[in-house]
């Protein structure tokens, strides 16, 4: 192999491992944007047919025999949630429609006793506050509105079929759960300070059975038993489970979210101010470039001085006369303070002060007036730079966050997206899905003003580079 | 920088409101559609504004239902990103279109309170009737007591309830139980070389264990770096410890509600800053273990722990649905507290010997638009539904939270898990969080900077103290003096 060959191999390894550097954070953020919710920071990108449910622990029997120990599972179906809200009344609880609320959980309203005495108890279900009811699944002599009755005994009992009756009896611990459609699960409890213990379950119905036996286990210290179930998915329902469109749909269609509107906000913001502070700049540039007048130096370098001042400083003034001129909610509001762009004066003075006199001279020979001079040659020359411009400030309102928050009230139609998407950052966590798919959207027009425009952007950036 | 000038600024702004409230063009009291529309400000995420739109619509419909001859009551909730709430509020109170309610972090009441941009609550028309067995400070026993007590503040040498606890968060000692198998051997070994009643089998009762299991903790994996201890720089982060230890930041006279920083002469506060730094850079006891997960470019306390980097972190309720997805074999754990010889040294009694922890979370305020609109006791009509014992425990067991009233808490007893569990009760015992109006200007720029020269060795724990104080008595509290 040549030297030649072997600095090529080099050079393009190099190159590849940049741009696998370069397009980390955007692959990631566009394999987040397809990750179901909860799973973002969860970097396996391959998904897992491994699964592993952690269940409710099992919780131990006080010492005393006498004392029952047996939980009570009140379950009421609503897979459609047609209420927002449940508890269950009874003699348990004394009739306290408020006192033992109801969770929802994967359509079904329930509510766990575990200090019921053996006995016979009357209930009843209380909907959305006052929607007394009976037990539909239990109801006495098939009337809606009489109390239903469960009976309370040694062994774990539920209003329905109990889809989680696992227990400890004496010195075993029993598993017994409802889960069908799964094959071969595997349990595995903890011991008390100590590793997972497997138990193997087997098949009885629809319900999977197991036990063990924990006569040597210390529990004196121990209030529950740690468990989890583990069984493995055919590898279409791992991907189903990992990745969804979900997210695009509901920041397109989620009223909290419109996305839609934020996007259309934010293109009329950048593309307002890139145009305008193009047309000020040529205009301004060009005067300070070509024309003669009093103190135009002095004028152009105290301009130039501002860009000394941090921006942040603007802000309070800038706010202040928006809204003494009642701009708040409004696109003057958003677009006109940023539209007098310093540094774009300064980068158009400098570049059409590179333009050779001459061609200025002979359009004054011509005849041409300052509007044909300007529109001939000027804008012609200066187009790379005239787009550079332009890109450069659209990038800078397209990811303007804190003026579009403040000039916007919270309710109003034209937030943008920067102020959007940090509608997902919460206090402790981030919604890094609905994030990253918000995200996706605002980097589309970015990357299409850079294809289309990407000849003039690299002229214009290298401008003065190469002395010809 | 930034920070400074803009915090700086929250609080004229705010001030600005009561000019602005001259002049401005409120909604009417009852819209063209005949109800009384309440304005709510909110950071919600996603599954809790699920939760919150199905609550408010029965609280809607109750409304209707108990005031038939009043106009009916609509809650219209706007999301405000969480970190700029305080902006978006000081700025629309120049131009006087503030909301009618607003969820406020804890520390940015005070600011609100002081720009009287709130409404203190006992001051509503309907405060007495909503509340009928409590005034203004009995009210308290009813919530997580530091909660409320972040909601009560001084202002011109009195007293005033300018918000009700909405959520409440805090810290606990979350411990990796595989990490404290695998290192059994250790463990044993540095109980028999303490003297400590260390156990691979439960967590740490006190900070001395703590030190010791951490060291047995830290070790090289394989080529792979682990710690036995991560904690976050931030100043909320570590009351846990300071509570512990008995140090307050911010001290404040009971009588009169004056605020002052007396760090610099806390023997108490300076044991605490060496502890902390031997933690990180060692002592003669052993080699640090401090992961330095307040250091740029570190793991942070919650990301090594899950990976594993950390084998004890304080962390918050927030993260336990997130370890267990992940089937993180873990336990929590409360705060430790001191050996009974170091309690005894830093003159702290046994019965305050007890684990402690810090406050997060948000009050619900009635802002000074609700008042001018006639819509303040509708306002407080809602927030004492909405604080009330049976919604906070829907709430909380919806969610995955810590409810803000202990009747919530007692109801919630039986259904939640030993972690979360663990968090209740922890709650309880939490420490009211320094009360300041520019708590980020206190966390950020005052305490952040100098606890970090301490963890690198740079300053002595007394200058950093010394710092802290002069700082904090000249840059944050000499503006409430001057008030």
């Amino acid at each position: 192999m040549s030297t030649r060959t072997l600095q090529s191999l080099v050079l393009n390894g190099l190159l590849l491992v940049l741009l696998f550097i370069v397009l980390m954070p955007l692959l990631w953020m566009m394999v987040t944007a397809f990750k179901q919710r909860g799973q973002g920071m969860n970097l396996q990108v391959i998904p897992s047919t491994e699964v592993v449910v952690e269940l409710g622990p099992t919780p131990v029997p006080p010492d005393d025999p006498g004392e029952r120990f047996a939980p009570v599972v009140f379950e009421l179906p609503d897979p459609d949630r047609q209420w927002s809200s449940v508890t269950v009344a009874g003699e348990m609880n004394e009739w306290n429609a408020q006192a033992s609320p109801m969770r929802w959980i994967n359509g079904v309203w329930t509510r766990t006793f575990q200090d019921l005495a053996p006995g016979s108890y009357q209930y009843k279900f209380v909907a959305d506050g006052d929607g007394w009811m009976g037990d539909p699944g239990n109801m006495t002599d098939g009337d809606p509105g009489a109390n239903s009755v469960i009976e309370v005994g040694d062994t774990p009992t539920s209003n329905i079929a109990l889809s989680e009756a696992s227990r400890i009896e004496g010195d075993r611990l029993l598993i017994d759960l409802a889960a069908p459609g799964l094959s071969e699960p595997l349990a595995e409890v903890r011991q008390p300070g100590g590793e997972w213990v497997p138990i193997v379950l087997e098949s009885d119905g629809d319900r999977w059975r197991g036990e063990l036996d924990i006569a040597d286990w210390d529990l004196s210290a121990t209030h529950a038993i740690a468990r989890r179930l583990r069984h493995t998915i055919s590898f279409s329902e791992a991907w189903s489970r990992t990745y969804t469109i979900d997210n695009f749909r509901q920041i397109l269609t989620d009223p909290d979210y419109p996305f839609g509107t934020f996007f259309l906000n934010s293109l009329v913001v950048a593309t307002g101010c890139g145009l305008i502070t193009v047309i000020l700049c040529l205009l301004a540039g060009y005067a300070f470039a070509v024309k003669r007048f009093w103190g135009r130096d002095a004028i152009f370098w105290a301009l130039f001085a501002s860009m000394l001042i941090p921006g942040l400083v603007f802000v309070l003034p800038q706010f202040a006369i928006v809204n003494a001129l009642g701009w708040r909610n409004s696109y003057q509001g958003m677009i006109l303070p940023h539209v007098a762009n310093v540094f774009g004066l300064f980068l158009m003075r400098q570049y059409i002060r590179t333009l050779p006199g001459d061609l200025f001279a002979a359009a004054r020979v011509d005849g041409a007036g300052e509007w044909q001079v300007l529109r001939t040659i000027v804008i012609p020359l200066s187009m790379p730079i005239i787009v550079t411009l332009f890109l450069l400030t659209f990038m800078m309102q397209w990811s303007n966050f804190l003026w579009q928050l403040i000039v916007n009230s919270p309710d109003s139609p034209l937030r943008t997206l920067p102020v959007g998407l940090a509608l997902f950052r919460g206090q402790h966590d981030v919604d890094w899905e609905l994030m990253m798919s918000g995200a996706c959207f605002s980097v589309v027009p970015i990357a299409i003003l850079f294809i289309v425009a990407q000849r003039y952007f690299i002229e214009g950036l290298t401008a003065g580079a190469v002395k010809g | 920088m930034t920070r400074v000038i803009v915090q700086s600024c929250i609080c004229a702004l705010a001030a600005g409101a009561l000019v602005a409230c001259g002049g401005m063009d409120l909604p009417p009291r009852v819209a063209e559609d005949g109800a009384i529309h309440l304005s709510y400000w909110q950071s919600y995420n996603t599954e809790e504004i699920r939760v919150f739109d199905e609550l408010v619509a029965r609280f809607e419909a109750e409304y209707a239902e108990s005031h038939p001859d009043e106009p009916p009551v609509v809650i219209d909730s706007e999301a405000v990103p969480f970190d700029n709430m305080d902006q978006q509020i000081s700025t629309t109170a120049q131009s006087g279109d503030t909301p009618d309610l607003v969820r406020l972090d804890y520390n940015k009441i005070i600011m609100i309170a002081y720009g009287q941009v709130a409404v203190p609550l006992e001051e509503i028309g309907n405060f007495e009737a909503l509340f009928p067995d409590d005034d203004m400070l009995s009210l308290r026993d009813r919530f997580v007591g530091a909660a409320y007590d972040a909601c009560l503040l001084w202002r011109l040498g009195e007293r005033h309830l300018y918000a009700l606890p909405e959520q409440v968060t805090c810290l606990a000692l979350m411990w990796n139980r595989s990490l404290f198998r695998a290192r059994r051997d250790a463990i044993d070994a540095e109980a028999q070389r303490t003297g400590l009643p260390l156990s691979h089998e439960r967590p740490p009762r006190t900070w001395e264990e703590l030190a010791a299991l951490g060291r047995a903790l830290t070790w090289e994996d394989e080529g792979r770096q682990r710690y036995g201890f991560g904690m976050r720089e931030s100043l909320w982060f570590s009351l846990p410890i300071h509570a512990v230890h008995g140090v307050e930041v911010i001290s404040q006279d009971p009588e009169t509600g004056r605020l002052s920083c007396n760090l610099s002469s806390s023997d108490r506060a300076e044991v605490l800053l060496a502890r902390l730094r031997d933690f990180y850079l060692g002592d003669e006891s052993g080699p640090g273990f401090e992961g330095g997960a307040w250091s740029a470019g570190s793991d942070r306390t919650d990301r090594g722990f899950e990976n594993g980097s950390y084998a004890m972190v304080q962390e918050g309720s927030w993260q336990l649905r997130r370890y267990r997805d992940v089937g993180l074999d873990f336990g929590v754990a409360p705060i430790p507290c001191l050996s009974d010889e170091m309690a005894e040294r830093l003159g702290i009694p046994p019965e305050e010997n007890i684990p402690r922890t810090n406050l997060g979370g948000a009050g619900m305020c009635v802002l000074r638009t609700a008042q001018l609109r006639g819509v303040d006791e509708q306002a407080l009509e809602f927030i004492a539904w909405w604080t009330s014992p049976e919604i906070q425990a829907e709430w909380a067991l919806a969610l995955g939270q810590i409810p803000v009233t202990l009747e919530a808490q007692r109801m919630l007893e039986d259904q939640v898990d030993e972690r979360a569990r663990a968090f209740l009760e922890l709650s309880r015992s939490a420490a009211p969080m320094p009360r300041v109006p520019n708590y980020a200007t206190l966390e950020n720029d005052i305490y952040n900077t100098s606890i970090q020269l301490v963890y690198s060795g740079d300053i002595e724990p007394s200058e950093a103290l010394r710092r802290i104080a002069r700082d904090v008595n000249g840059e944050i509290l000499s503006l409430v003096r001057e008030r």
